[in-house]
């Protein structure tokens, strides 16, 4: 380095001495230290918080509005379809669709709400509001809805209520069921399955009889916000519980219970190991699927225009679990972002959407789920689900995936819970010594 | 016409001339706002309890996500699946590379279909390739149990056994690698003047001394940079192990950058994800520096060696 420095100062000739060098030094350094402030001084403005009430509604705008919905085939239609209603009554607004694969969802909103932007409107899984909300991450909704809608809500919109103060709308409440390939189970002689030990045993005997999957569901960490809520129905179908709203109850002999149950279909040939939800629900709506169990509007997508398997070739029963049509469901809230800049136009579109135009318009996008209030569904509806009125009725017994009394500490929780699961499932550890280690772990997270 | 602005004199009366330091400058602010300001922000980052939604809210936690982190043997099985992953893509992606490398060298008929069949891995992009090997894997469907069924070694949980997770992963990475390799390993083959091979012919030597005595001397600075660089991307590979198994199953496959990302974005906790970033960084950087040391004794090994011939 010394030699290099030698040859270079030779280089400069006679009568610099350095000098120059010095001088430029200075300078570089003068120059980075301006750069490193202007930098600074950048990053520190890359996070405007705040928001706008933004343009009157009558004067017009654009709202951006996301949801995986968007990608749904034939539900993205329906909800475009729908949205248009608002704006067929104001011309001036236009809705910009933001769609995000729901995999990705809550990950790609808190980055986009945590830099100080994202959508103006955007759909909120149940498990994924506390996080928002303890994060001061939603606008309040107090006083938008008028008092006759306000008394019309369905119960699951207090979901969505935190210290007395609204901060989402109920958008649905979709309710999980058991639902089968009739054709499936009439070529196997089996009939619709009433216990866990039925439900084996027609996965089984359908595999066995067509070589088709007997049973298929999520079970794997790449789903892992998602498939919280789907698991939710083994230990709630077999009367556990996550907590008992002060302290958790992770390894309860309901959920050791469960978590056996779970892994004697995981081991069955007839399960459908290594596929995610996307490639399991496009192989029953291939009818290469017997049983599932599934929430009822992901059922609608997998028969919706379907010919292999149309919707009336389909059945539906509440879960067949020991506590008796104990399920989980699914609610999504619908949230204005307080950084948007156009609020006013935000409450707009929202007051419309519960408006009864609106909600009979959302009704068609969400359907066999609910709506945000009790709205008497049509009965051409109806018929294009004849499936669904076993599971409705079990919708009073359903449960959401929330766990009771941990709200914003349910995502750190799911992770130590379903890595445990994943090692009963994977390394055959035993059920009752991983939801001990569960628990254990969890107590300390959340202490 | 436009007359050029005269080059600045100094007090000394020494002509300044600013463009290097106006490239330099251009550079350097690059660097610092799209390098250096974020790594320094990550490591401070790594000192708080920041959530993802609202990254300026973290509160100072000192030392604490550093004491949780290295007492957690969940972290430290993470560091290892790592250097598992990063060790199978070198050795695999080089022996494979440097094999087809050799054997396109070659002239044979067919020889520029099967380099452009060859290099095609490496121009499918990663989420295809991905996407392609989840189906290849499908315990019902796919390829692979195929061919382990027709083998007799009947069928494997390729995307659901954690004994099998690591190999599968790194089967798909060292296919889409492994191009990349076999392009700088046929280039340095190339720079190889044919005279010396032929002089060794001439000496009597077989296939193999020549290439002992030719190609392995010539090729082995190019190796060990590959190397380097494959060792460096490894630490860092994403998108594949994400996408073919997210981390799992039980986390056979959770390498430290999938640490990162499900502690930033599934659980939302930026200052712990920043820790875990800057411990990997302190492992890249010991790799690099044990890289480099190797490298300056090799060459005083082989200038020492030259000296004695």
């Amino acid at each position: 380095m010394r030699r290099f420095r030698e040859r270079d100062a030779g280089r400069r000739g006679p009568g610099v001495k350095g000098a120059g060098l010095r001088g430029a030094r200075r300078r570089t350094a003068g120059a980075l230290a301006v750069g490193v402030l202007l930098a600074v001084a950048a990053v520190g403005c890359a996070n405007p918080r705040g928001g706008a009430e933004g343009p009157k509604p009558e004067q017009g705008g654009t709202l951006t509005f996301a949801s995986w919905h968007w990608l749904e085939s034939g539900r993205g239609e329906l909800l475009q379809a729908a949205v248009s209603k608002y704006t067929a009554r104001r011309p001036g607004v236009t809705i910009r669709k933001q769609a995000v694969t729901r995999a990705e969802y809550e990950k790609t909103m808190s980055t986009q709400i945590g830099a100080g932007r994202g959508p103006d409107v955007f759909i909120i899984p149940d498990t994924y509001f506390p996080e928002l909300a303890e994060a001061d991450a939603l606008e309040p909704l107090d006083g938008l809805l008028d008092p006759a809608t306000e008394a019309r809500l369905l119960p699951a919109a207090s979901d969505f209520v935190v210290g007395g103060k609204r901060l989402a709308l109920l958008s649905e409440q979709s309710p999980y069921g058991l639902f089968w390939n009739k054709k499936l189970l009439d070529q196997a002689g089996v009939t619709p399955p009433k216990s866990f030990d039925e439900l084996f045993t027609a996965a089984e005997t359908v595999h066995k009889r067509t070589g088709k999957i007997g049973f298929a569901g999520r079970h794997q960490m790449n789903e892992e916000p998602i498939w919280w809520s789907d698991h939710a129905n083994w230990t709630y179908g077999f009367g556990g519980r996550w907590s008992d709203g002060e302290r958790l109850t992770i390894n309860s002999p309901q959920n050791v219970a469960a978590e056996t149950a779970f892994k004697k279909m995981y081991d069955s040939p007839a399960f459908s190991l290594g596929d995610d939800a996307s490639t399991y629900r496009s192989k029953f709506a291939a009818g290469q699927v017997g049983l599932i169990i599934d929430c009822a509007t992901c059922m609608r997508t997998m028969v919706n225009d379907n010919k292999v398997v149309p919707t009336g070739s389909v059945g539906g029963s509440a879960i067949p679990f020991p506590s008796g049509g104990g399920s989980a469901y699914v609610a999504l809230g619908l949230g204005i972002n307080p950084h948007s800049r156009n609020k006013a136009l935000a409450r707009d579109f929202l007051k419309w959407l519960y408006s009864p135009e609106g909600q009979q318009a959302l009704q068609r996008v969400n359907h066999p789920s609910t709506v945000g209030t009790d709205i008497e569904v049509p009965a051409d509806l109806l018929a294009t689900t004849p499936w669904v009125k076993p599971v409705y009725d079990a919708l009073p017994k359903a449960r959401k995936p929330v766990v009771d009394g941990f709200g914003s500490d349910t995502p750190r929780i799911r992770r130590i819970v379903l890595s445990q699961v994943e090692r009963i499932l994977t390394r055959d550890a035993d059920p009752e010594t991983a939801l001990d280690q569960a628990q254990r772990e969890a107590v300390e997270e959340t202490r | 016409m436009k007359t050029r602005r005269p080059p600045t004199k100094s007090r000394g009366g020494r002509v300044i001339t600013w463009a290097p330091y106006a490239f330099a400058a251009a550079a350097a602010g690059y660097l610092l706002v799209f390098t250096a300001i974020p790594l320094l922000r990550g490591v401070q980052l790594g000192f708080t309890d920041t959530r993802l939604l609202n990254p300026v809210g973290g509160e100072g936690t000192g030392l604490h996500n550093y004491s949780k982190l290295l007492a957690d043997s969940a972290f430290w099985s993470s560091v290892w699946t790592t250097l598992v992953y990063t060790a199978g893509t070198v050795a695999g992606s080089l022996f494979l590379g440097t094999g087809a490398a050799l054997l396109v060298n070659r002239a044979f008929a067919g020889r520029t279909l099967a380099r452009v069949l060859l290099t095609l891995p490496w121009a499918v992009p990663t989420v295809a390739a991905a996407l392609l090997f989840r189906w290849i894997y499908n315990d019902q469907t796919g390829v692979a149990n195929s061919a382990t069924r027709a083998l007799g070694i009947g069928a494997q949980g390729w995307l659901t056994d954690p004994s099998v997770g690591m190999i599968a992963v790194l089967g798909a990475t060292i296919w889409k690698v492994t191009p990349l390799v076999m392009l700088v390993v046929l280039a340095a083959l190339q720079s190889i003047p044919d005279e010396l091979y032929e002089s060794t012919r001439i000496d009597g030597a077989d296939a193999l001394s020549a290439f002992r005595a030719v190609a392995w001397p010539a090729l082995l600075p190019t190796l060990r940079v590959v190397a380097l660089l494959m060792t460096i991307w490894s630490f860092r590979r994403f998108e594949v192990i994400w996408l073919l198994t997210g981390g799992g199953p039980a986390d056979a496959t959770n390498t430290l950058v999938i640490n990162v990302y499900r502690t930033a974005f599934s659980d939302s906790r930026l200052g712990m994800a920043a820790a875990i970033g800057v411990l990997g960084l302190v492992l890249s950087l010991a790799v690099t520096v044990v890289y480099f040391v190797a490298e300056r004794r090799s060459e005083r090994t082989e200038l020492r060696a030259g000296g004695a011939a």
